[in-house]
């Protein structure tokens, strides 16, 4: 008895001293993940006012190591289709010159980038509206970075499994013949029976780690190994109930439509990923045509929809990415949360990673971390206010106006103040003239008597 | 000087006998004033907001609720396009003093097509008795053609207003002709000018008086052309204000002008000829036309009888000549025709047989008003969703409705395209939502400043730019060429229905059937098919 009220009283004060929002489960059951290529968050958003973009008079010198070699300032691209750049691990490596972020031109040149200033180069509002209305409308994580310091495929790791390292150490910089042997988020998902599918653009199920093929890169589809990282994992292809959570990306659209999409739905697109050099506007469309399904959807009201890019792509970026572990964190992506419970214009400067989708989805699911890396990774609460009640979808709008390019207001104050002074001023004069007519038409009626006397 | 209001219709064997003084009769004639009124009141008022604004009520509308301040239609709805601003000054007045309604617009253009009623009274009575001012008020209580545009927030009720009271200031001046009554004539004419551009008409009426009478002092015109100035002078302060906004890169006045006079027939020529008479109702189109010979060929015909037939000469002249056709331009010739009819019945009265009976005299102006309604073909009170060919004539069928439908089921910020710019206008009212026009052209010198062409659809569907169809008959059977289109891109975008309103129609078999008016579609997304 004694012991059952030690308890009892122990389960109270824990349950009281814990805060407030933690005891409340946040009201979002379904998050929405779509990761992109290959930008910066100085390439997308570098002029993006009130966020840490490019600072006052930047420049990028061309050989860190002789300065007098000159420098380049950012400038805005004109075209949305450019060469891609080189962005391998050790291209990073060298543009980030042990933290002092100086060496991108230096870096495209050595990789062989035909231009290798076009690294400076930067986008705005003009080439990817849609982005920034979001940004204006949610969430704008400027102070997300890539997790590794290398390209696509490790970063698509840790964004399902939150290393890039096998249980013997061994380092997967690619998809092993004999598959990855990684634990990832959805098998945390699996294991607490909360729902979860993959998305995949052009899903090809022949193009998974069995593939010689599609693993040296000689298929059409071969792309799909490099961005699902399930289908590298031998039992994501052999058991047939996680398998057929693997899918194709029109069942996303339907499944929206009908309000069943799964409480974790993770997308990764194939041909319209903005990844150089391809039409980053198309892939711009793509991925707000992908929300706005959620918009339209019945589960909006209690959804997440993260945005982010999964590395640099040779982009230059001003912000050195803090060391963390050997792997990371790579350069610094942009990143956008969109959610009825988003803050409105809400420019968010907490530290994250990709392993930051992760610690969320532990966080809204109670599963229990993968490595240390999500451990101990921010999940997103400082970009939500659970005060709020859900707001209404808003679609963003395919053209942005900044502030400074706003219209001015128009005149309305003086043209109110035209009309009521001409017609004001034509009321009282023909309210004296009616007044006077009325006293003339009395006076005339006493004189004359004769109502229909017009004189 | 002393001036004889019933020059023409005296009656030519002395003293009226008993039966025909009805209108004289003091309690009679108010009587008859109060029938007229509530007449007019009921056809004027009753159902009025039964259906939604059309493209223009829209416009004129949101630009009053801009002059009010209120938010919304800022964006929207410029008070600086083509037209003054007087009926929307006026209905903005109302929405600082109530609140914004949806209806305002009709409820002042009512009541300006009430006023219209008494000042054609005024106007009868001034030139020749109040028998005719009465019966003439009554024609324009009853007429079909002049309730259908009052019913409207439309421009043409306040213009007509001030056109029959610039003849009425007139018809003073002449009487008493003093600088007041010049500077009244001045204001009046102003007036109908800032109610609409195409008031200017008065100023060509009074000049061909002017000058086929002759004997108007110059003082007097300058005086009236003073005050026409100063009442005309907030469209001019406007108009420099829209050239402002022109060279910083919207649309000026100029741009308008240039539009206006570059557009496009959207009528044949023959349109008023064969339909004018119609408006009206053929007998009493008919009778007024009778009315008009009975003037031109009477011994002492006056200014203001010349006034009286200019009034529906000028305009009907100019409309035919002028390019762009509508239902509802010549409404403001509706109190003259109203009165030159009443000048026939009256002297038929004052010709009549001694046998008729009081009864009979009654009985006749309870025929004369179902005349002018049963005559009155083209004239139903309701806009008929069967009828959308003449411009002005209609709303868009089931517009209103559209609207309120994207109001409450699209997130904002979706981008719906549709056929035609009128529609864009009803869902910018009601919805604050934008519906980009197909058919409006590139080409600025054939487009209407206030709207944007649509660059490149294809490309913009095809990457899910736009995410609505909205296809509605009105604008299909204005535009075959845009219609198909859009059809065709529902068909290749993957649209799906997601709203559709229908009326009854008859069809070629008498059977009624229940077609669609308006359908919006959700396009598929660009993964799932359309432009991956």
């Amino acid at each position: 008895m004694r012991r059952l009220g030690a308890l009892l009283t122990f389960v109270a004060i824990t349950a009281l001293s814990m805060p407030a929002d933690a005891q409340e489960q946040p009201p979002i059951d379904t998050i929405v993940i779509v990761m992109q290529e290959d930008r910066t968050y100085d390439n997308y958003f570098g002029t993006y006012p009130g966020a840490n973009g490019w600072p006052e008079g930047f420049t990028m010198a061309v050989d860190p190591f002789d300065l007098a070699a000159g420098a380049v300032a950012p400038f805005k691209l004109d075209s949305t289709r450019t060469p891609s750049l080189p962005h391998s691990a050790k291209a990073m490596v060298r543009a980030f010159n042990k933290g002092a972020m100086d060496g991108f031109i230096d870096s495209a040149e050595a990789y062989g980038a035909t231009d290798p200033a076009l690294t400076m180069g930067y986008y705005d509002y003009r080439d990817i509206p849609f982005y920034w209305h979001l940004a204006d409308e949610y969430v704008l994580a400027d102070n997300w970075f890539s997790s590794v310091m290398g390209p696509s495929f490790p970063n698509h790791l840790y964004l399902f499994a939150a290393t890039m390292t096998g249980p013997n150490g061994e380092r997967y910089t690619s998809v092993p013949a004999e598959g990855l042997d990684v634990v990832t988020i959805f098998d945390r998902l699996e294991e607490a029976g909360v729902s979860w599918k993959v998305y995949v653009q052009g899903y090809d199920p022949t193009a998974n780690f069995r593939s010689t093929e599609a693993r040296l890169g000689l298929t059409d589809t071969a792309a799909q190994l490099i961005w699902v990282p399930l289908v590298g994992i031998p039992r994501f292809i052999d058991d047939p109930v996680l398998n057929s959570k693997i899918v194709d990306l029109s069942e996303f659209f339907v499944d929206a439509a009908n309000s069943e999409l799964p409480s974790v739905a993770m997308i990764t697109p194939s041909g319209l990923s903005e990844h150089p050099p391809g039409d980053l506007k198309l892939g711009h469309f793509f991925a707000v045509d992908l929300l706005e399904a959620l918009m339209v959807s019945d589960q909006w009201d209690r959804s997440a929809f993260i945005l982010t890019w999964d590395e640099w792509g040779g982009w230059a970026d001003h912000v050195a990415p803090p060391q963390v572990d050997e792997d990371g964190y790579g350069m610094r992506v942009p990143g956008l949360i969109v959610s009825p419970y988003a803050k409105r214009g809400y420019v968010d400067s907490t530290l994250y990673d990709h392993t930051s989708v992760l610690a969320t989805i532990e966080w809204l699911f109670d599963v229990d971390p993968l490595t240390p890396r999500d451990a101990n990774a921010a999940p997103f609460e400082n970009a939500f206010d659970f005060t709020q009640p859900p707001r209404a979808p808003v679609f963003p709008a395919p053209e942005y106006l900044p502030e400074e390019e706003t219209p001015p207001e128009l005149p309305l104050e003086e043209l109110n103040g035209v009309y009521a002074l001409v017609f004001g001023s034509l009321v009282v004069v023909a309210g004296a003239e009616w007044g006077r007519s009325r006293l003339r038409g009395k006076s005339n009626k006493r004189s004359t008597g004769d109502p229909e006397d017009y004189s | 000087m002393a001036v004889t209001r019933t020059q023409v219709a005296q009656p030519q064997t002395g003293d009226s006998p008993p039966e025909l003084r009805i209108l004289t009769n003091k309690r009679l004639q108010y009587l008859a004033m109060g029938i007229v009124a509530v007449v007019g009141v009921a056809l004027r008022f009753a159902a009025l907001d039964e259906l939604g604004v059309n493209s223009d009520e829209a416009v004129y509308s949101g630009q009053a609720a801009s002059l009010a301040g209120i938010e919304r239609f800022l964006d929207d709805f410029s008070p600086f396009r083509a037209h003054p601003l007087l009926f929307q000054f006026t209905l903005s007045l109302l929405y600082r003093l109530v609140g914004f309604t949806d209806v305002g617009g009709r409820i002042v253009a009512a009541c300006f097509g009430l006023l219209t009623v008494a000042a054609t009274f005024a106007v009868g009575q001034r030139i020749f008795s109040k028998r005719i001012g009465l019966l003439g008020a009554l024609a324009v209580a009853v007429m079909p053609y002049h309730v259908v545009v009052s019913r409207q927030a439309l421009l043409e009720a306040a213009m007509t207003l001030f056109f029959t009271l610039t003849m009425y200031a007139l018809v003073r001046y002449r009487e008493i002709r003093t600088a007041g009554a010049a500077a009244f004539v001045g204001i009046a004419s102003g007036l109908t000018f800032m109610s609409k551009e195409v008031g200017i008409l008065v100023l060509v009426i009074l000049a061909v008086v002017v000058l086929v009478e002759g004997g108007y002092r110059v003082s007097h015109l300058a005086i009236g052309l003073v005050a026409f100035i100063f009442t005309v002078s907030p469209h001019l302060v406007a108009s420099g204000i829209g050239a402002v906004e022109s060279e910083a890169g919207g649309a000026g006045w100029v741009q308008y002008l240039i539009w206006q006079l570059g557009r496009p027939p959207n009528h044949p020529g023959s349109f008023y000829l064969s339909n004018a008479l119609h408006y009206f109702g053929l007998p009493l189109a008919l009778l007024a036309i009778i009315g008009g010979v009975l003037l031109t060929r009477t011994a002492r015909r006056n200014g203001s009888h010349n006034l009286l037939i200019a009034w529906v000469l000028v305009p009907l002249l100019f409309f035919q000549v002028w390019k762009v056709k509508g239902y509802h331009y010549i409404v403001e010739i509706a109190p003259a025709v109203a009165i030159l009819a009443a000048l026939v019945l009256d002297w038929l009265w004052t010709h009549r047989r001694l046998m008729f009976r009081r009864s009979s005299v009654v009985l006749g102006v309870v025929a004369f008003t179902a005349m002018i309604w049963i005559s009155a073909v083209n004239g139903p009170l309701e806009q008929n969703y069967a009828r959308v060919g003449d411009a002005g004539y209609s709303g868009i069928p089931g517009g209103k409705e559209a609207a309120l439908w994207i109001r409450d089921n699209t997130p904002e910020g979706a981008r719906l395209l549709g056929i035609g710019p009128s529609l864009g206008n009803i869902v910018r009212f009601y919805a604050d939502a934008d519906v980009d026009a197909l058919s409006v052209s590139p080409n600025p010198v054939r487009t209407n400043p206030a709207y944007e062409a649509v660059s490149n659809p294809d490309y913009q569907l095809r990457w899910g730019l736009y995410d609505y169809i909205v296809y509605d008959v009105y604008s299909a059977q204005r535009t075959a060429h845009f219609a198909n289109r859009l059809l065709d891109f529902i068909g290749r975008y993957g649209g799906e229905l997601v709203y559709e309103d229908t009326s009854i129609r008859i069809g070629e078999d008498g059977e009624p059937f229940s077609a669609p008016i308006i359908r919006i579609y959700r396009l598929k997304p660009v993964g799932q098919g359309a432009g991956a």
